[in-house]
């Protein structure tokens, strides 16, 4: 399937995907909104859906392909594939109320402070209230602060009501996202907010949506997973749970902007490809092979160590399992304004689906083969 | 966003105190209107003030002049009125500078801002109102908290050549923000206020019920670039005094013990604010006074403030001298999208001037 093949209908359809998914709400710990959301995406395209007690979303699509009769002889169970991508969000938790009625906030993950004055957030408490951030104005500032951008603990979010209001809705401990509908930019770009990782998840419905139409021999398990952004905890449970043969980790990685350091990624260039101690080599080369066989460009993208990614957890849990992590470049991470070319994510989408339709049954089953 | 007309329909549904207002002062905020680019709020203007208004014209650097008539339409005489009521049209914005062969734009501010506010905005760029938005370096390759530079970002409209971004040298832009009214009470949300509050008070003023006394009005460019519209509609409209309406930046935070008692807090909710001066400008003193005994008459709480820069100087400066005094309303946040402020406050303010043009000249 070339590039061509991902027609412009796909393409509206994701983005409005994308649009819904990436408005929608769930901060890193309390991912039930989103979750819902992505469950409706997926349920059409997928034999099963399960949520895991930990919050992940398993969407299970089986192998269609008929079976040789030997396996079925042997009663061999397809293999497993694990698409997985976080879900979670950056954001903040309320600390304390003042007794003014504005919200002091710790963070949920690591969001941008920085960025935050004057922008819209939500507290989800008893119901959702809308506020904005602000800070102390520059001629109360401390000394030090001056000329200096907030930390989250010098942020104020103003709900514009009374403290006796503030009360009625809100309590310590409630949590918070940012108020950001997404924005059409031109050459089908779209910035927002959490397209870290909500730019994946579409990917990943991008590529159930391409396997309707394609034959395969492997289970394709779809998770988005929890808690990317602070603890892992998702794709640690996940990988243990499904126990896939092989993962694709999908995450997002540093788009070419000014300022930027290297090595970052063209919007538009396609998505990357890590290649590193964190990823399984022969699964980077098959991947890599089956993305130039229909002309999808795959930039390579060197990760010494760690990647900071689910991948990080998938690849020693259990017993070891083969991982690959692909990424769709971004700009301005972590703020309200993340960008990303839909192209990126359509293609991303379309090197999983050629990828799995290629798979065969013996699929690194030699482990003689690593380098 | 649609080319904004006054429509009150949007904002009857559901809390019908101070519709009319809200509905003016929604198509004036979300109407784009930076220094040199002020024609959306100026037709806007025109078109509602047009049928209530004598010698209506525009000047050189685009301010709108009128002289309303009072009660009956009869002139008391005299070919310009004393009084000159006036508001400024421009939102603080950014002009382009350079368009750039990888599509990123880069610009300069016009106009002054509170550069924590500016990070990660979003925009609108030209009479098309191209969304945009300023690149920011992510914090996983930099966690300076130092204040960045505009030269170090540049506005991304999605183009990957100069070609593709439509936009060229010497457009002009303005944050990106949508009027809200919040949840349903008296505050609103929205971008532009110290300008469009303003606009909205005399519009208010003019198109309403028949005033007791002449009076001429300006709706002013240039705010933003030193007050540069507000002498050359004083030197045409030539007032002997003049109440100038306009937004000024409320401190409703909570306010630490050791802060020195001479920063005066301006709270929104609590009525108009009387500047009793500012960094070029001395109130008139009567004119202040008189306000603030009509308001006590009028049970009309208010506030007062010694700070800011209205377009009070050039205008005091204007021929012979103008007396002057400029009346506030709080807002907060004025460097962002989201500015708060109080319809309650507006609307007082409002029925404050109409109470005072009946007791004009105050003494």
């Amino acid at each position: 399937m070339a590039a061509s093949h991902i027609h412009d209908a796909l393409q509206t359809e994701i983005k409005d995907h994308l649009r819904t998914i990436s408005e929608a709400h769930g901060a890193t710990g309390f991912e039930s909104q989103i979750r819902d959301q992505i469950a409706a995406a997926w349920r059409p395209l997928t034999d099963e859906i399960t949520v895991n007690r930990m919050g992940n979303l398993y969407a299970t699509r089986r192998a269609n392909r008929k079976r040789a009769d030997s396996d079925q002889e042997n009663g061999q169970p397809s293999r497993k594939i694990m698409l997985c991508a976080h879900m979670d969000e950056v954001g903040f938790i309320v600390r304390q109320i003042t007794e003014e009625g504005y919200l002091l906030v710790n963070m949920l993950g690591y969001p941008d402070a920085r960025i935050m004055p004057g922008k819209r957030a939500i507290v989800h408490g008893k119901r959702d209230v809308t506020g904005i951030f602000t800070v102390l104005p520059q001629f109360a500032q401390p000394a030090d602060q001056k000329d200096k951008y907030p930390r989250t603990s010098n942020l104020f979010l103003d709900l514009c009501m009374s403290a006796n209001r503030v009360h009625e809705a809100v309590t310590v401990g409630d949590w918070i996202t940012m108020d950001t509908p997404l924005l059409e930019l031109k050459n089908d770009r779209v910035a927002g907010k959490t397209l870290d990782n909500r730019a994946c998840v579409a990917a990943i419905t991008a590529a159930l949506k391409l396997l309707q139409e394609r034959v395969h021999g492997w289970d394709v398990v779809a998770v988005a997973s929890v808690q990317e952004e602070q603890t892992l905890l998702g794709a640690r449970v996940a990988a243990y749970e499904i126990n896939p043969d092989i993962a694709i980790v999908l995450d997002v990685t540093f788009a070419k902007q000014p300022g930027g350091k290297p090595p970052t990624f063209a919007l538009g260039g396609g998505p990357t490809l890590a290649l590193g101690p964190n990823l399984h080599p022969l699964l980077y080369d098959a991947i890599k092979a089956s993305a130039e066989r229909v002309s999808i460009p795959l930039t390579p993208e060197v990760q010494p160590g760690e990647t900071g990614t689910d991948a990080v957890e998938v690849q020693i849990a259990r017993e070891g399992i083969p991982t690959a992590l692909l990424q769709v470049p971004l700009r301005n991470m972590h703020t309200t304004i993340e960008t990303v070319d839909m192209k990126d994510v359509l293609q991303t989408g379309a090197v999983m689906a050629e990828f799995i339709a290629g798979l065969p049954t013996d699929f690194l089953l030699d482990p003689d083969l690593l380098p | 966003m649609t080319n904004p007309t006054i429509d009150t329909a949007t904002d009857s549904t559901n809390i019908p105190e101070f519709a009319a207002l809200s509905g003016s002062l929604r198509a004036l905020s979300n109407a784009v209107a930076p220094a040199g680019m002020e024609a959306e709020v100026r037709k806007l203007i025109m078109e509602q003030i047009r049928d209530h208004v004598t010698d209506l014209h525009i000047d050189s650097i685009g301010n709108v002049t009128a002289i309303k008539r009072q009660a009956g339409g009869e002139s008391n005489g005299e070919e310009r009125p004393a009084l000159m009521l006036v508001a400024h049209m421009d939102e603080p914005g950014f002009i382009v500078t350079e368009v750039g062969d990888d599509g990123l734009i880069s610009v300069e501010a016009m106009g002054s801002f509170d550069p924590r506010y500016l990070g990660a905005a979003q925009v609108q760029i030209g009479k098309d109102k191209i969304p945009g938005v300023f690149t920011w370096k992510p914090i996983h390759h930099d966690r300076s908290m130092d204040i960045r530079s505009l030269d170090d970002t540049a506005i991304d409209v999605g183009a990957s050549n100069a070609g593709g971004t439509c936009v060229k040298v010497g457009d002009r832009a303005a944050l990106y923000g949508e009027y809200q009214r919040i949840e349903s009470g008296d505050l609103v949300r929205g971008k532009a206020f110290e300008s469009r509050i303003g606009c909205a008070i005399l519009l208010a003023l003019v198109t309403g019920d028949d005033l007791p006394i002449d009076v001429s009005v300006a709706f002013l460019t240039q705010h933003t670039i030193e007050t540069r519209g507000a002498g050359i509609a004083a030197s045409r409209l030539k007032p002997t005094s003049a109440l100038v309406f306009t937004g000024v930046e409320a401190f409703d935070l909570p306010r630490d013990e050791d802060l020195p008692e001479h920063y005066s807090a301006v709270h929104v909710g609590h009525g108009p604010v009387l500047m009793v001066g500012e960094r070029r400008h001395i109130g008139n003193y009567t004119l202040i006074r008189a306000l603030e005994q009509i308001a006590e008459q009028t049970d009309q709480p208010v506030q007062k403030q010694f700070a800011g820069r209205s377009d009070a100087a050039l205008i005091a400066h204007a021929s012979s001298g103008v007396s002057l005094a400029t009346v506030g309303v709080p807002m907060r946040y004025p460097s962002s999208a989201n500015n708060v402020a109080s319809l309650r406050d507006i609307d007082a303010t409002i029925r404050l001037v109409r109470v005072a043009l009946s007791q004009f000249p105050l003494s």
